[in-house]
């Protein structure tokens, strides 16, 4: 099936700040199919997040909000409230970084839960508690009928986390939109987390944008990848594609400045300088002052958007050349490499 | 043989907390119970050399770093630095002590003070330690640090808010730097910074090791990171080093089952598309409520009653790792001895 779920054109949004209006978002397209894991990746400030706030109406009224997201045949930029209501938490719901912060510390998970299946699926009384410890069983919380009386302070974060999915799934959503899901939480349990969420995609179909910063969670768990540059998408490819074959110097550059968890050690090739202001974006191609490739015209005019391949877009003037692997294996020059005895020696006293 | 840097033996740290539960009173206000933040650990770091403290939230890598520095009284065990043992707080040897022992901490806005110019932060270890350091030798020695960690003289004048994140490390770094120290007690000091910048400060850090034979404790929960800057790496649960090694060993063949789950769970670019392995279940158990006998054997998939009943010792193996587990090759002691 290839329906598309969510076709978001030319998305910008603007934030007044005193008298004049700053652009965080420089014109967003991206379309979602149905039953699609998208992926998007980008250093904070890069409006990975604004993207999808803007497109479900939920950032402050002062934001100036320009484009389209339509989700079916409906327009969801400037829709009136009612609308939005109809589809936030039931079409398309959200769960974000820090769940302690989202859940409401003084009422029971149980309670919290069964106000969304009435809100969203007009379930009450024995039902809707039936349906919540369904729930809290579906996303991995033993004794589902007792933690249903908790407060989110007697869970850890993992299980408030698994909460928050519950609550999401409780509109039975088309689209799941995870901003950070496991950026909080440990590595044992971000490991457990996302494996949740691919079982409950593959179990209901529904697709998922996952955004984050780290790019080994999202390419352990997308289909496609998004990667986002002050306020621009800059590249978007397959995951297979876009971690082999990473075309943008800016993901190539971020690609190069992880370190690897296994072969040689070699030093990080780290992206100099840091992302721009969004009141002080440098005129040409945002990403030129960091840019190891960059010539003269990067700094003189925005580079055009190139599609060049099926699926695959690049920001970038020399976009296209890059195809080669980037893996370089340059041995180390720092002190650590050479493995001395005595230090062993010490430890095994 | 090189003396060692920094030692600690035996090293504990309890606290006591409330926990629910108990009749009466104590129904309300709990009862009390100890939690063994840190639980008997030894450990050495060499000067020039880095120590990795990883594990997960709540098993003891932060408050051990602040037992090294003595920012901490210990339960039990004791530290000891240059080949003695650490002062009392506040008194002149400790304050001796201290400048050759800082911290970096991993939010640098919050270690900063915002109503001070960065040059005047940076500065301030000098008007501590050195009172009687003239104006102009002082300005040369903080102009010194900010090169050294990659900041212009212009930073001096601004305060935090006007810098970037990665900027602000550098601050902090310069700042911890500018008493000479051998050693530097680094608390997830990449963990608030975007991907590009923290490979700007690894590499920085790599830099001054190198420049200054500074030794490092780094705590973090990113293990890729703490393999590309340890040269030991010691592994910790619920307050206790599970596993204590050679790094390119340790993350090449890790022997103890939560070292494995660990570094199964880490995410990484070079594995997508391939199976992933199943992750470990359950949380890390309640500090004040641990376990019978091995701290792991809750969520380990090789527990058997053993482990309920006894808490495995860190034993030696051949190749000089130390491991806390019933299970990992008993032969490699006598192999060892």
């Amino acid at each position: 099936m290839n329906d598309t779920l969510v076709e978001i054109r030319g998305l910008t949004v603007d934030f007044p700040q005193g008298n004049r209006l700053i652009r965080a978002l420089h014109g967003i397209d991206l379309t979602v199919q149905a039953g699609e894991a998208v992926g998007l990746v980008g250093e904070s400030g890069s409006g990975k997040s604004v993207t999808w706030l803007a497109a479900l109406g939920l950032l402050p009224g002062k934001a100036v909000i320009g484009g389209s997201a339509m989700l079916g045949a409906q327009q969801l930029i400037n829709a009136p409230r009612k609308q939005l209501d109809a589809v936030r938490g039931r079409r398309v719901a959200m769960i974000f970084q820090d769940p302690s912060s989202s859940l409401n510390p003084v009422i029971r998970v149980g309670k919290q839960i069964t106000e969304a299946l009435k809100l969203h699926r007009g379930l009450t009384g024995g039902a809707a508690e039936a349906e919540a410890r369904r729930l809290l069983d579906r996303v991995g919380i033993a004794n589902a009928a007792r933690r249903l009386s908790d407060y989110p302070h007697e869970l850890s974060g993992g299980m408030n986390q698994r909460v928050m999915i519950a609550m999401a799934l409780a509109g039975e959503p088309e689209l799941l939109i995870a901003d950070e899901p496991t950026t909080a939480l440990d590595a044992t349990v971000q490991a457990q987390i996302l494996k949740l969420l691919q079982d409950l995609r593959r179990d209901s179909g529904m697709s998922m944008v996952l955004i984050s910063h780290d790019l080994g969670v999202v390419a352990e768990n997308v289909d496609r990848v998004c990667v986002m540059y002050a306020g621009r998408l800059v590249e978007e490819a397959p995951s297979d594609t876009v971690f082999d074959r990473p075309r943008h110097p800016y993901t190539r550059g971020l690609l190069a400045a992880l370190p690897a968890l296994d072969g040689p050690r070699r030093r990080l090739a780290a992206i100099p300088g840091s992302v721009p202001e969004p009141w002080n974006l440098p005129k040409g191609c945002a990403f030129a002052p960091r840019c190891s490739e960059a010539e003269e015209s990067c700094h003189r005019q925005a580079p055009p958007q190139l599609s060049v391949a099926a699926g695959e877009r690049v920001l970038c003037f020399h976009g296209r050349y890059h195809s080669e692997p980037v893996h370089d294996e340059t041995p180390v020059s720092v002190p650590h490499v050479a493995v001395s005895g005595h230090a062993v020696a010490v430890i095994a006293r | 043989m090189t003396k060692p840097l920094l030692e600690a033996r035996n090293l504990s740290r309890h606290f006591t907390v409330r926990q629910k539960g108990g009749p009466g009173l104590e129904g309300l206000i709990g009862r009390k119970a100890t939690l063994r933040a840190v639980d008997g650990i030894t450990l050495t770091v060499m000067p020039g050399r880095t120590l990795g403290l990883v594990g997960e939230s709540g098993c003891g890598k932060s408050t051990t770093g602040r037992l090294l520095l003595g920012l901490m009284a210990p339960t039990t065990g004791e530290v000891r630095f240059d080949g003695e043992a650490l002062a009392k707080p506040d008194t002149a040897a400790w304050r001796k002590q201290r400048q050759q022992m800082q911290m970096v901490y991993q939010d640098p806005l919050g270690a900063l003070d915002r109503r001070l110019t960065v040059g005047q932060q940076i500065a301030e270890p000098l008007d501590i330690h050195h009172p009687g350091m003239t104006a102009a030798e002082r300005q040369a020695r903080v102009a010194e640090q900010m090169a050294a960690v990659g900041l212009q003289t212009h930073h001096a004048e601004r305060y935090p808010h006007e810098l970037s994140g990665g900027q602000r490390q550098r601050v902090v770094l310069a700042r911890a730097l500018i008493l000479q120290p051998q050693l530097l007690v680094c608390d997830e000091p990449i963990s608030a910074l975007d991907v590009s910048i923290q490979a700007q400060v690894v590499n920085l850090l790599l830099d001054l090791q190198e420049q200054r034979g500074l030794a490092y404790v780094f705590i973090s929960h990113d293990l890729k990171v703490v393999r590309q800057i340890s040269h030991e790496v010691a592994v910790m649960y619920l307050g206790r080093i599970v596993e204590y090694g050679e790094a390119e060993s340790l993350f090449r063949d890790p022997q103890h089952p939560y070292t494995q789950a660990l570094l199964a769970a880490i995410p990484t670019v070079a594995r997508h598309g391939a199976a992933k392995p199943t992750p470990i279940q359950g949380d890390p158990p309640d500090p004040a409520n641990p376990p019978s006998g091995c701290a792991f054997r809750t969520r380990c998939p090789q527990a058997t009653a053993l482990c309920a009943g006894t808490a495995p010792l860190l034993r030696n193996l051949a190749d000089g790792r130390q491991v806390a587990c019933h299970f990992v090759d008993a032969g490699a002691d006598r192999a060892a001895a």
